[in-house]
This record gives structure tokens, sequence and C-alpha cells, in this order.
């Protein structure tokens, strides 16, 4: 059977960009990356073109974060212009509150190693295990010791940066 | 005894580890089964973590893709092959929110609510203005949404190709398609105005794939709250065995929207909190139902931190085995025996049984005993009927069991369920994994 790419698409789009944009802490390039990931799939078959799609995501993404150091001073200036347009376009009180969630969660997510975090990711986007394997280069017996030392790296760095927010008032 | 690690444990609650081994082992080694107990409370943090301002963004026009896609085809050879994939073709992964919220968003999704049940319910104004700020809308598509591995959504094609409503202001000044023509919304808008669109609360996150199946909204709202009535943020507030759910706020409010098909007229949904005791309540789903919950969480001395450190403290003191051939039963009407008991019934479809039995220590006087196992059926296949007990700690059996019978336990939402019956014990797992 032919796969249906746009379907494909329509459905999974929001994912794979949820996916990319929590990997790369950058909404621009995670939106260009998405793109990029299902320009790259569309001649091919899938038996399961959901998984096919993060896979060449995640390895885009990995591609990427070796270039990021360079463009970092950039995306620190995308962000903020970011920020001010999400501001204009949502009410004061839930502009401030998606951004502080989204930046806690953003600062609990850096704390994890790469591949931590690339598994959680795939996990959170509910990749089976083989995929998970097959997309990180991990060994199928490791994902499970992975997620949840990941799980538990990610909580704690959340709720010490809740802490943190708590104390500075 | 050999404990299980972690990694199989948390493979096992991701349905990817052999389970007979580790279900024998849970049930026997309470420790363990404490472990797998914190490590299944930790993945739910984490997906409502990740579900925390969860990036969204206007979805391109797919013409882009193509048209990228061609460039691809033209260019130098792409400096990397990514190998063909070989995965299992019964992988079978969610059918994603983008649909679902075409479901909602589409005239014939659904008819219109009326009665009772269009009626707003009582929450603070501030609550009211969120469910229905357009920013929400965004919030209904979540990578959490996705695991869910078994579910698919079957749907007509007609609905699919509804437009997806989106309300970033990323759309603009982009290769984006442009947000859909108001009146669709405003279609949506006259067909059930005085009810939240179950789409819009932000605290679905978790479940926000599964929740919009288009047929009976049901919205469970409440307050968490804590012995002294101060209100409990970021509890969870979720439906055991699924990944509904929902985070309460600063005030201890929560919206969870509960629309997904064949949950039945009332669910079970399970309020936790580290450092709190589990609750479970029963609530309605139905017209009628869905008064504002009010949840007292007692607390407990467990703090997370505690867990990470030694990595292996029980969440309960688990209660000693229990051996239900030797109760003495007796029937009481569903809501009657779940107060007795204190926790509520988990059954397949999410709906209650009929009636169920509580079982007793033989010779304790009523005045005194607290029922710890119930035991109700519920049919399988042509004719045949599975007893299901029900208790806070592991129940056995010390009766053999007929000819052709099978027996098979699992924990699920903080009770021990043993599934009996004559049948085999892949269609026991298969009934307890359908169990909410």
């Amino acid at each position: 059977m032919k796969t249906d790419w746009a379907a494909v698409y329509r459905e999974a789009h929001r994912d794979v960009f949820a996916f990319l944009a929590w990997k790369l802490g950058d909404e621009d390039r995670a939106l260009d990356l998405a793109q990029e990931a299902f320009a790259r799939v569309l001649d091919r078959e899938a038996d399961d073109p959901r998984s096919l799609v993060f896979r060449v995501a995640a390895n885009l993404a990995r591609d990427e974060v070796r270039l990021v150091v360079r463009r970092r001073r950039h995306l620190k200036l995308v962000r903020v212009e970011e920020d001010v347009r999400a501001e204009a376009a949502t009410p004061p009180d839930l502009a401030l509150e998606r951004r502080e969630g989204s930046r806690r969660v953003r600062e609990a997510l850096a704390r994890l190693s790469e591949t931590d975090r690339e598994v959680l990711l795939l996990w959170n986007a509910g990749l089976s295990y083989d995929e998970i394997a097959g997309s990180s280069g991990l060994a199928r017996g490791s994902i499970g010791t992975t997620i949840a030392r990941a799980k538990r790296k990610l909580v704690a760095a959340y709720e010490a940066g809740e802490v943190d927010d708590a104390a500075r008032g | 005894m050999q404990h299980v690690d972690e990694g199989t444990l948390q493979a096992w609650l991701d349905g990817e580890a052999v389970g007979s081994t580790v279900e024998a082992h849970l049930e026997a080694c309470p420790e363990c089964a404490g472990r797998a107990e914190e490590l299944r409370a930790l993945g739910r943090r984490t997906r409502m973590i990740l579900g925390e301002g969860v990036p969204t963004s206007a979805q391109p026009d797919f013409a882009a893709v193509r048209r990228r896609a061609e460039h691809l085809r033209h260019a130098t050879p792409p400096r990397r092959r990514w190998k063909a994939p070989a995965w299992a073709a019964s992988v079978v992964l969610a059918v994603g929110v983008g649909w679902m919220a075409r479901e909602i968003a589409s005239p014939d999704a659904g008819p219109p609510l009326a009665g009772p049940e269009a009626a707003p319910l009582p929450v603070e104004p501030d609550a009211a203005s969120r469910v229905v700020e357009p920013e929400a809308e965004t919030m209904e598509v979540e990578p959490q949404a996705a695991p869910t591995r078994v579910e698919s959504d079957p749907r007509s094609p007609a609905s699919a190709d509804v437009p997806v409503p989106a309300a970033e202001a990323r759309a603009a000044g982009r290769e984006a398609t442009p947000p859909p023509p108001a009146p669709d919304r405003a279609e949506v808008a006259d067909a059930r105005p005085p009810l939240p669109r179950p789409e819009a609360p932000r605290t679905d996150r978790p479940g926000a794939a599964r929740i919009a199946s288009g047929v009976e909204p049901g919205v469970v709202r409440g307050r968490v709250t804590s012995g002294e009535g101060a209100g409990v943020a970021g509890a969870q507030v979720y439906v055991p065995g699924t990944n509904l759910g929902a985070l309460s706020d600063a005030d201890g409010s929560f919206v969870l929207p509960l629309t997904e098909a064949g949950l039945g007229d009332s669910v079970l949904i399970e309020v936790a909190r580290i450092g709190y005791r589990v609750e479970s309540r029963r609530v309605g789903l139905d017209a009628e139902a869905a008064p504002a919950l009010e949840i007292r969480l007692t607390e407990q001395a467990l703090a997370l931190e505690q867990v990470v450190v030694t990595g292996a403290a029980p969440s309960v003191t688990p209660e000693a085995s229990i051996d239900a051939s030797e109760l003495e039963w007796s029937e009481l009407p569903v809501a009657e025996a779940e107060r007795r008991l204190g926790f509520s019934l988990l059954a397949p479809d999410g709906s209650p049984p009929d009636s169920v039995a509580v079982g007793v220590s033989p010779g304790v006087p009523e005045a005194e005993s607290t029922p710890r196992v119930a035991r109700f059926t519920v049919p399988v296949g042509a004719g045949g009927a599975v007893t299901l007990y029900q208790s806070p700690g592991p129940v056995g059996l010390s009766e053999a069991l007929p000819e052709g019978h099978a027996t098979s336990a699992r924990r699920i939402g903080g009770l021990w369920v043993r599934a009996t019956g004559p049948v085999g014990t892949e269609t026991l797992d298969a009934l307890l994994a359908r169990l909410r």
C-alpha cells in the first residue's frame, strides 16, 4: 500500500515539530527541520511512517546539535523576538504562564545528556523501544534504564527549578 | 530473591518486556512493586512536564514539503543516507491529534449537546475564561498523546479533511496555511455554545489525543485540597491505565476533559501528588453528574527526593497478601461496596459491574470488619465469565483452579487485581490490560 504522506504529515507534523523544538530549543529551526524530515521521506514506503519521520527527524536534530554552538548568539535574538510575537498574540497572563512553563521545561531538558534527552523525547513521542534503539544507536536492552534515568533527572531538574523560581519570588 | 532491575521494570511498564516473569516477581515482592509504582508515577509526571508549554506551530502547507522534496531530488546526493526501516508492521501508533482536533471542529462530528449537560459548570471566572482562549486551541496537540499504541481511532475520511484550526501567531508571515476560515469555528460555537470546548482546557495535555473522539463530552472539574483545605497545586489527576490526565493549578483546581468514547457513564480517577496518599474517586460522566469535585489529600511521609536518593522506597506500605478462598462474601450494590472498601472498582470498559461482593475474614464481627477485597464477574466471549478480585494488597487463591481455568494478576492504579476464569492466560491478560 502506498504511504499517504500527506495524511501522515497532517497527523504527525505537530508532534515532530514539538519533538524537534524541545530537542533543539529553537522553534524556527524545528519548523525547518520538520519540513526537511518530511521532504526526505516523501519517496519512501514505510510500514510505520510516523516512526520513520521521527527517526529521520532525530538524525537531523543530532546533526543540528553539532552546529548549534556556532549559532547560539543568533538563536538568542530569535528567541526574544519570538517571545515578543507570542506575547502580542495571546493574553498577557497566558503568554507569560506558557513561556514560563516552556522555559522551565527547556531548562530542565538542558540538564539531561544528549542521549538521555533524545531517548526521553522519542519515548514521549510514543516510539517503541526497537525504534528508539534504531534511532539513538543504543542497545535495545539499555533503553529501559535510560528512560528511567532520564525521567528521574528531568523531574528532579524541573522541580528544582520550581523551587528556585519560588525562592526568587 | 533476585529483584527486577529498573530498566526491566520500565520496559515492563511500557509493554516492552515479557510480562509474566516480572508480574510474578512484583506479586511476591512489595519492594519491587513499590519501585514499579514510583516509576509509573515518574512517567506520568514526565509526560505532564513535557506537556507544559509544549512548543506549537502552525502547520505549513504540505505543498511546501513536496517542493522541498523535489529540490532534494535534484540536489547533490544527500550527505548522509538513512537506512530503511525494518520495524515490525504490528506496531500501531495512535492516530494523531491533528485529526482529533478536526473531528471536534467538524460540524458533523457528533450531535450537539443538549439538556443539562450543556449548562456551564460553576467554575471560577479565571478558569472559565481560560478554556475559551484561542491560545488554548494550540494546546490540544501534544506529543504526550501519542504513546498509546493499541488505540487506532477509526474516523470518517470526511472529517479528516477539515482543516486544522491553527491559532498560532507564528503562522503570520510564513509560507504557512492561513488559519481556517472563521465560519467553521462559528458553526462549532453555535452547535454547542455553553460548554467549553473539550479540546480547549489547557490542563488536558497527556490525554489530548484520545480525548475528542467527538461523542459525549464529559468534563470533570474540581479542586484538590490538603487537610487544611488549602489548594494543592501540581497534583496529577488522571484516569488509571490511560494517558488521560491533568495537573491542578495554583489554586488546586483542575479540569479533566474525558470525552473519549467507551469510558462509560462513570470513570475512576486518581489524584496523586508527591508527599500525599493517592486518592481515587469514581465520577459520573453523564448529564446529571459532574458537580465540581473536592478531593482532599492526606499527607504521606514520602518525598520524591527520598526516592531519588534511595531509588527503592515503596510508595505505600503493602498490605499483607489475602487469600480470597478463605473469605466470607456478601453481595452489595456497587456504591455501597465501594464506600465500605474505600476504593473504586476497575472494570474493562470503565463502567462498574451491577453488583459486587466484598470479602471479610470469617469470624470478625461485622461492625469491626473492613472488607479489603472486592469480587465481581465480567463476561468474556460466548457465555464465559471471568471473576475479578480487587484489593489494595495482593490477592491469592488457595483453592485449586478447576480444569481449564487460569488465573493472572496485575497491579493497576494502586490496586492488586486478580482475574480467574475458564479461559486462557492470554485472555485474562488482555482483560487485565483493559481495566480502568
